[in-house]
């Protein structure tokens, strides 16, 4: 018994590996790290890469690895080791965490490994390049948007995605800048929710239920910012406050369309994933290249909504 | 498959043969896949971080073997690493003492290892629902404590326990050695060894020869938290920070090492040999799938197969 199932055992392993087995040949072989894939903004970045991929042909003369780090900032380390081992030519890396993946960055430096943090950035002074949006812009846009819909002041409540993370305290720093402006609002309540739908929508319904007064919800994402909304529409206290986001996911850019969501603000991931595999292929092959590629945020809002929706 | 059991029940030393080594022949035939299929594969750098990477979810099988062959789990392990690690690291700061932080780091673990142990040994509690608890009390209190973010700023010696190497051998994997070492002395050529599989086989049997069951249970759980203490340290040097959220499902991943090591879930069976090998096996799927570039989403797929086939094809040898 022992040995069929050892070869049934060996049987699924041998698929698994001749079905993804690849004849690389003197191709530019690009890693991309991702921290997660279990996100929709994240698997749109990575859609958005191999469509830029197919469409500019580059098949023959780059071969691209994509490892999914599953949200474990151990992981993602050792998954750009591996990359360093199989001697890629240059590497992508979405980081989970600012300090934590300095390790990783400082590894590609060491052995000689263009490293592009694309999306989100490390503290790391020996990155190549970063090529992604400044997430206090985003965290300006959404908060002076809010701000003007009710008019400079209110009461807000401020949704956290995972603490720590670049886009989670650069957006929060955002909304702070912007406050010292308007001495008529302020934060009344804060929950980290690990930009999940789910716990943001069990937050507010807390918050609703706990009598808190609010007129604004300030969403570090969307995916928070529409399980906030459902809260709201659910108890039927939607009217009178605001509530918006930022990635300008599918989603979200639907109900800004259809009146639910006030704004997001758009993260434009299609350009930095074309931009950040432009950006490692030629730092592969020993151009020069800049420090930082700025991919700017853009604000939707019902207005200008039928430029990124049809 | 009916044909090739009877040919190997007919042939019986063949059977013992392959019940006896079946998990290294499986571990070598899945170096030989990956070897054939990739030419990074089986080189010194790539083994060497096979070996880096195994290295806590290594240390935290061994502490996980203690417990599971007393026929208990411990669910709360990267919970507590989470704690320990926090803790650790905010005495870890540049000019602060590095023993110390090593010493109540390691002790971290250990107390909440030791809790669960009280619980579960002295409480009559079930293993399933203490450690169930500990998972979130853990995990709050390192959030609590670390008030939600990565204890950063770390001592350089400390980022060497976790990055640094001693003739070309990584610190973690030194330590994942000693943590080896120190289980197979317990398990296999100690008193105490012989009491731990004794309680997990038949407690009853063990009570009535005079074993202090409720002292091996309490010893057990508490091993496992000094493992999740000394696992913490390790990886909060490879991260340069103490995260409290760090470390979540790594219970899971030591439970399925020593399954597919050979242990079994309910007491009496296990070997510190076989965790190792569990251990390896996780760990060259984990890296040979991600060097093959096989995506993450079939990654799981095949992770939960082989976890299942290696558990199945273990009860069909002890049948």
């Amino acid at each position: 018994m022992k040995r069929t199932s050892t070869l049934i055992l060996s049987v699924i392993l041998g698929l698994a590996v001749c079905t993804y087995a690849v004849a690389g040949e003197k191709k530019i072989r690009v890693g991309v790290s991702y921290y997660s894939l279990s996100a929709e903004f994240l698997a749109q970045l990575r859609d958005s890469m191999d469509e830029h991929y197919r469409d500019q042909n580059l098949g023959d003369t780059v071969e691209l690895i994509v490892l999914d780090a599953q949200g474990d900032a151990n992981k993602q380390n050792d998954q750009v080791y591996n990359l360093i081992s199989q001697g890629v030519d240059a590497i992508i890396i979405d980081p989970y965490d600012r300090e934590q993946q300095v390790p990783a960055v400082e590894a590609c430096a060491e052995a000689g490994i263009p490293c592009i943090e694309m999306n989100a950035s490390t503290v790391s002074p020996q990155r190549t390049s970063y090529v992604g949006s400044d997430d206090i812009v985003s965290g300006r846009l959404l908060a002076r948007e809010l701000l003007r819909l009710s008019g400079g002041k209110g009461n807000i409540i401020v949704i956290h995605g995972v603490a720590g993370q670049n886009s989670e305290v650069m957006r929060h720093a955002g909304l702070e800048e912007v406050l010292r402006d308007f001495p008529g609002a302020k934060v009344v309540a804060e929950k980290v929710c690990d930009w999940d739908r789910a716990k943001a929508l069990a937050a507010v319904e807390n918050f609703i239920q706990s009598g808190l007064e609010f007129d604004i919800i300030f969403g570090e994402n969307d995916e928070m910012a529409l399980g906030a909304l459902v809260a709201l529409e659910n108890s039927g206290r939607r009217e009178g406050v605001f509530v918006g986001g930022v990635d300008a996911i599918p989603d979200a850019l639907e109900a800004v369309k259809d009146g639910r969501l006030d704004c997001t603000v758009f993260q434009n991931s299609a350009a930095q994933a074309r931009k950040a595999l432009d950006v490692a292929i030629e730092a592969a092959q020993g151009k020069s290249i800049d420090a930082v590629y700025d991919i700017p945020y853009e604000l939707v809002t019902p207005a200008n909504i039928g430029e990124y929706v049809k | 498959m009916t044909t090739l059991g009877r040919l190997s029940a007919k042939k019986g030393s063949a059977t013992d043969f392959i019940a006896k080594y079946g998990l290294y022949c499986v571990f070598i035939l899945l170096v030989l896949i990956m070897t054939l299929s990739h030419s990074a594969f089986l080189t010194i750098p790539n083994v060497r971080n096979i070996l880096l990477q195994v290295s806590i979810n290594g240390i935290l099988a061994v502490g996980m073997t203690m417990v599971i062959v007393t026929g208990g789990i411990d669910l709360s392990a990267g919970s507590m690493l989470a704690f320990a690690g926090v803790v650790a690291t905010s005495i870890a700061h540049p000019g602060q003492s590095f023993p110390l932080a090593i010493v109540i780091g390691l002790f971290m673990g250990f107390l909440l290892g030791a809790v669960n142990g009280f619980l579960v040994a002295y409480g009559r509690i079930v293993p399933f629902i203490v450690t169930l608890g500990m998972t979130t009390i853990a995990r709050g209190m390192a959030l609590t404590y670390a008030n939600g973010r990565p204890i950063i700023n770390l001592m350089p010696s400390f980022k060497f326990l976790g990055q640094g190497t001693i003739c070309y051998v990584p610190v973690p994997v030194l330590f994942l050695f000693l943590a080896l070492a120190v289980g197979y002395v317990i398990l296999n050529k100690s008193v105490l060894g012989r009491y731990l599989l004794a309680t997990g086989g038949n407690e009853d049997a063990a009570i009535a020869s005079g074993v202090s069951t409720k002292k091996v249970k309490f010893f057990a759980y508490s091993f496992m938290g000094l493992m999740c203490g000394l696992s913490s340290i390790l990886l909060a040097g490879r991260t340069n920070a103490g995260a409290p959220n760090a470390g979540v499902g790594y219970e899971l991943d030591a439970i399925a090492a020593v399954v597919v090591g050979g242990a079994s879930l309910t007491g009496g069976r296990g070997t510190i040999a076989g965790t190792l090998m569990g251990v390896l096996i996780i760990g060259v799927i984990q890296n040979g799938l991600d060097i093959l570039n096989v995506s993450s989403y079939i990654q799981l797929i095949v992770k939960g197969l082989i976890i299942i086939s290696a558990v199945w094809m273990d009860q069909k040898s002890n049948k």
